[in-house]
């Protein structure tokens, strides 16, 4: 026989051979995917107590992938003692507020009740006034990285209801992306706080509201056992809630794996990016998004606290990564309406690593700094109606 | 569309289907056009730029060569070049409006073309451009031979610098200028273009530099194929961060019908999936935290900086080199082979060595076409230095248009020469030595030397000047502040370096990157699933664009 046919001969067992050793080697790499799901679901398994809020590092990074319904079903326990507390945070609910007994009006001792209305960055702004004047009262409203719409909707909910001398309306810089949503959840993937605030937007220039179909934590919890009132709401989110996604939001069988909860993870992470990318560069923000509604808010809050007789102050929170954006985003606005401001860019720059503690919040020093600056303003503005 | 976007999977999936069924010839036109989609996809403005150097090398090297070029080829190249301006430039596309739901195109037909003289200009300046090469063409085939290929080199590397230098160089030395004159009390408004850098230009413009040089050298002969010419410059695996192959290993690659194996595309597959782990989950993962340290404009502690410093030699290297390997990953699903980019540069005991392990495309380019040419070390010691800072201190040039990369490669050129002047000429037998002191020297030698790649390192990541001189000074006057600021960084890439690390040592120690295949079929199939898995927890990581694909 010639050489060159024995060649042929033996070429395709060989490369059958070859097929067949790679995909033994294809069973393999299966199999050890699948033990490697089994066994990170055995050995960091994440509490099902919604009360267990510290389950270790690394139950907490698998668990970061499962659907906001999986979460959701985790921590809204069957009433609010056995709920979760992230699940408790941030509703606008007026009959919540009166249970935390936040101060409404200020006691004899002190001289002025500043009402605070935001996040725990100005949460912590509020704190760190307290401490250094005595003469203060601090009336807090906040959600966990609440963006500029729920800090709007928690002042006009809030109008009426307390005798604060001076409203801040705390504004970050990381959160505006959250204009496009109606809830605490879509935007926030990973750690999702089911609260729910109002979207803006504008018709003829003036600020209109999308009210969300759950207010209240009861309401959650009443719609998370109807499936009629969930679908509701899951189609409310859908239609007027832009980092809304099925893929990331719907509970499916697939939560169990957790490949599929690293995929989804990845999934959300690109889609969250993808949008709030429309919305900031590394220049700074897109002025045709969602900030013209921002200044619409901006205005609505300097003229309806000055019409109530408040002092208005607008806090800029910027945020690591996010420089002066917010700050120049505002600025013309601020200054058109002579709202009185303090923005953090020029106190503890968002550029410089030391102004900031590792989970993202602004160190104690820093958060003195800011607060000192917020003071000075409030004292400028009262020794001035004194003079006057 | 980069490497790790789900926009390059459909693309190579639908590239690769096509590529498969079709004959050689088809093959070659599927490659192009898909190259020319991969680079429009990014601006398509800037595919004429890369048509317009193809077919100026194109006719370069047939000229060099023999002094003729084929009607037909001619007439290729003219058409080329007019219809690249056409479409490329002067048609307006978002005329067009397509819609999916429901499918609709519809045409604003007084906007598909300019309205303006500008608009009309690129296509002029093609038209004159094409006219006057044919008209000369007699003229240059009447050349005298040393003349004609003098004069045909000289066009080709000039113009391809012009269009670097231009796109690349222009606003750095204009505003470098206007400081000096500054500085001098002038008061000056020199003109400043608002110039955006074209992906990829280093790359294809050195390829395309290295064609006519070889032509001339009489180590390659010119192409006569236009389309497989313009698939040498264009081929998309390396692009937009090489390895910058020459046209002796890729042009003739594309010269001759492609024999895919079994084994080639398994090799492929490690490839990219190694690659993407080496990008998504190490480089990617690592440059928030490398970033907040050299981002940030507040105080840092010397601890701050020599881990941000380690972990940004990490990322370079994972980021550079992952795109390398899912370029020739890429590249073997395709039954090409492209250049080994990296071999184990970290393990390098001196300059010398780190240049023959790193970017070895770049390092033999500057070799070759630099130099060598500068004349290399034939001219004495003193010669030899002053040649060895000119090559890489333009290599430094090379990678930006930034003062810190020509003083990183002032620094890399200092380093070769210092270590040029102590290390003895004459290659003495080495005296037997006992193989543990061996392991001992070799080994400070390397941890030694990289820590001197991560001083080269420190230069080239930093924003300013003020900066290299506030880092330095922490590095030497802060010595052991271990007050950490970095932030940590996320658990793929913790997972990622020893397990990048054990990889590279091993593949150090036996001298093959492919040890792991000797391995049982259950321990390579743990190796592979780690990096599935690795890879699946970088995904969530921000994607960032490849560095080397910004130079």
């Amino acid at each position: 026989m010639p050489l060159h046919s024995s060649s042929i001969l033996n070429f395709k067992p060989a490369i059958s051979n070859a097929m067949r050793k790679k995909f033994v080697t294809g069973l393999w790499i299966i199999f050890f995917l699948l033990m490697f799901d089994f066994s990170i679901n055995f050995m960091f398994p994440y509490p099902s107590d919604p009360l267990a809020t510290s389950p270790g590092q690394l139950n907490t990074y698998f668990e970061y992938g499962r659907s906001i319904e999986g979460k959701l079903s985790r921590i809204v326990g069957s009433t609010d003692e056995l709920s979760s507390p992230i699940a408790i945070a941030g509703w606008l609910d007026p009959e919540l507020w009166k249970k935390l007994n936040i101060p409404v009006s200020r006691t004899s001792d002190k001289d002025l009740l500043i009402a605070i209305y935001g996040m725990s960055f100005s949460n912590n702004v509020g704190t760190a006034m307290e401490e250094m004047d005595s003469r203060l009262m601090i009336r807090a409203i906040a959600g966990p990285a609440a963006p500029p719409n729920y800090s709007f909707a928690a002042y006009n909910l809030d109008r009426g209801k307390h005798q604060a001398d001076i409203v801040i309306l705390g504004l970050l810089a990381s959160s505006v992306k959250g204009l496009r949503t109606l809830n605490g959840m879509t935007w926030q993937f990973e750690g999702p706080a089911p609260y729910t605030y109002p979207r803006y937007f504008l018709e003829d220039g003036k600020l209109k509201a999308i009210l969300p179909h759950v207010m209240s934590l009861a309401q959650l919890r009443a719609a998370l056992q109807n499936k009629q009132q969930w679908n509701a709401f899951v189609n409310q989110l859908q239609e007027h809630d832009q980092f809304f996604n099925g893929f990331i939001f719907q509970k499916k069988w697939l939560d169990n794996s957790v490949i599929i909860r690293l995929i989804r993870r990845a999934v959300a992470q690109r889609h969250q990016l993808t949008l709030t990318n429309q919305i900031h560069s590394t220049t700074g923000f897109n002025a045709e998004s969602e900030i013209p509604v921002l200044r619409a808010i901006v205005n609505d809050f300097g003229a309806t606290a000055k019409a109530d007789g408040k002092m208005p102050i607008v806090l800029i929170l910027n945020d690591r990564g996010y420089e002066d954006h917010l700050f120049q985003a505002l600025k013309p606005t601020l200054e058109n309406a002579l709202i009185p401001y303090v923005s953090t860019h020029n106190i503890a720059p968002a550029n410089d690593l030391s102004n900031f503690i590792g989970d993202g919040h602004f160190t104690p020093k820093a958060n003195k700094l800011i607060a000192q600056e917020v003071l000075k303003l409030v004292n400028e503005h009262f020794n001035l109606v004194q003079l006057n | 569309m980069t490497f790790n976007s789900i926009e390059f999977l459909v693309f190579f999936l639908v590239t690769y289907i096509l590529y498969r069924i079709l004959p050689f010839r088809g093959q070659n036109l599927v490659l192009l056009i898909g190259s020319y989609v991969f680079y429009g996809w990014w601006d398509v403005n800037f595919l004429f730029l890369m048509l317009l150097s193809t077919a100026i090398d194109f006719y370069c090297g047939a000229m060099i060569e023999t002094g003729r070029l084929e009607f037909s080829n001619r007439r290729i190249v003219s058409l080329s070049v007019v219809l690249g301006a056409l479409l490329f430039d002067t048609v307006q596309w978002n005329a067009i409006q397509v819609s999916i739901a429901p499918i609709a195109v519809s045409v604003k037909w007084t906007q598909l073309l300019p309205a303006y003289f500008s608009g009309w200009l690129i296509l002029m300046v093609a038209l004159l451009v094409v006219a006057i090469a044919n008209l000369l063409y007699p003229q240059f085939t009447a050349l005298e031979e040393k003349q004609r290929r003098h004069l045909f080199l000289w066009f080709s590397v000039c113009s391809n610098l012009a269009l670097l230098g231009f796109f690349k160089y222009f606003n750095f030395f204009i505003t470098s200028a206007e400081r000096v004159i500054h500085t001098l009390g002038i008061h000056s408004n020199l003109l400043h273009l608002n110039i955006i850098l074209p992906l990829g230009i280093s790359f294809y413009t050195f390829k395309a530099i290295s064609y006519a040089c070889d032509i001339y050298r009489g180590k390659l002969k010119a192409s006569h194929q236009f389309l497989e010419f313009a698939l040498f410059l264009a081929y998309f695996p390396p692009l937009f961060a090489g390895p910058i192959d020459r046209a002796s290993d890729l042009l003739t690659q594309f010269s001759n019908p492609r024999n895919i194996s079994f084994e080639q595309s398994v090799q492929g597959l490690f490839l990219i999936l190694f690659g993407l782990v080496k990008k998504v989950a190490l480089a990617d993962g690592l440059a928030g935290s490398v970033n907040a340290i050299y981002g940030t404009k507040g105080n840092v502690s010397w601890i701050d900086i020599i881990l941000a410093t380690f972990l940004y030699a990490i990322q370079i290297y994972c980021d550079f080199s992952g795109y390398s390997d899912i370029a020739r990953g890429v590249s073997k699903l395709l039954g090409i082979e492209l250049i080994l980019n990296f071999n184990l540069p970290y393990f390098s005991k001196d300059p010398s060595e780190f240049w023959r392990r790193w970017h070895i495309s770049l390092s033999t380019w500057l070799r070759d076409y630099l130099y060598i040419p500068l004349g290399g070390n034939r001219q004495g010691e003193r010669q030899t230095s002053q040649n060895l800072m000119t090559t890489m201190v333009l290599g430094g040039l090379w990678h930006g248009a930034a003062w810190n990369f020509i003083l990183w490669g002032f620094y890399q050129g200092m380093l070769l020469c210092v270590y040029r002047a102590f290390t003895p000429k004459t290659t003495n037998k080495q005296l037997p030595s006992k193989n543990k002191f061996k392991l001992l020297k070799g080994l400070v030698a390397t941890l030694f030397f990289f820590m001197l790649t991560c001083y080269g390192w420190l230069l080239f990541k930093a924003t300013s000047l003020t900066q290299i001189i506030s880092f330095t000074k922490i590095l030497f006057g802060d010595f052991g502040n271990l007050a950490l600021s970095l932030p940590k960084p996320p658990l793929p890439a913790i997972l990622g370096i020893p397990l990048l690390i054990s990889y590279e040592f091993l593949a150090y120690q036996t001298d093959n990157p492919d040890f792991y295949r000797r391995y049982p079929t259950p321990a390579r199939a743990a190796f592979y699933t780690a990096l599935i898995i690795i890879l699946l927890m970088g995904e969530s990581n921000a994607p960032a664009q490849f560095i080397y694909s910004q130079f």
